[in-house]
């Protein structure tokens, strides 16, 4: 059994509209056969106060750059208004971008620097999860 | 107009074999109205080795608005061969293995970019944008 992470895209933005449905198969990095062996489960935060930089996944915490690590994190609040900010590094805070309404994302991770967070409101929900490797290939 | 991002993570080697999935439509930032524009997916192939190809540049999408990044590595190169994605001054987001995607917010401040670490490799990008 594998661990597997499907996207699928649809929109009638276009004349041509677009459905896209991909799946990967989660596996250690240099390899295509050995499933990535850490989970932390989905976890769901509640931020009663906005937050600025926040760190929610610590670099520290994982083996890095040889890896195949794996994010997910989702704004899981109700309110169009609020924002979640997704940053690289907690020094130099490279933004991603912001996470509105109900929006999610997932992304490789090099387990080289910080993730950390920014919410815009008080009462925010934040869920996120890492999937990753015990150790580096 | 609507665009839908749905994520499904099945992990049945984990936590009793748990699956979810979350459907979110993509609205222009703080409001209920849909995304309205869409670059299209894009295939990039490379004969060799590549750093730092542009995907998205800094100013060229409005900052603290609703952009969303599609990334996706169909390289059928060796399992060690990837596509690392950067953000800002290249900072290193992660690697892209063949068969891999990613799906994340842009903010209008940053360069995303991409770079291939072999020859042969080829990946597919769109971004769902405000302008």
């Amino acid at each position: 059994m594998a661990t597997t992470a499907t996207i699928s895209l649809t929109s009638d933005i276009t004349g041509d509209a677009l459905s896209i449905n991909e799946s990967a198969t989660l596996t250690k990095s240099g390899s295509n056969v050995t499933n990535l062996d850490q989970f932390t489960g989905v976890n769901t935060v509640y931020y009663a106060a906005a937050q600025t930089e926040t760190n929610i996944i610590a670099a520290a915490d994982y083996p890095d750059t040889t890896v195949a690590h794996k994010v997910y994190i989702r704004n899981a609040n109700t309110s169009t208004t609020c924002t979640v900010e997704v940053d690289i590094d907690s020094t130099a805070n490279e933004p991603l971008g912001k996470l509105y309404y109900n929006d999610w994302c997932f992304f490789p991770w090099m387990g080289t620097k910080d993730i950390d967070i920014s919410t815009n409101e008080v009462g925010v929900t934040v869920e996120f999860a890492v999937i990753s490797q015990s150790v580096a290939s | 107009m609507a665009t839908t991002a749905t994520f499904t993570l099945s992990t049945p080697d984990f936590t009793g074999g748990g699956s979810f999935s979350v459907t979110t439509t993509l609205l222009k930032a703080g409001t209920s109205t849909g995304i309205d524009q869409f670059t299209g997916i894009a295939r990039v192939y490379k004969e060799a080795a590549t750093a730092d190809i542009s995907l998205v540049a800094n100013g060229d999408y409005t900052d603290d608005k609703s952009h969303r990044l599609y990334v996706k590595n169909t390289s059928t190169t060796a399992a060690d061969t990837f596509v690392l994605m950067e953000v800002g001054s290249n900072e290193p987001i992660g690697r892209l293995f063949p068969g891999d995607w990613m799906y994340i917010p842009v903010d209008g401040t940053e360069d995303i970019k991409a770079t291939t670490s072999a020859v042969g490799m080829s990946f597919e990008w769109g971004l769902f944008h405000e302008g």
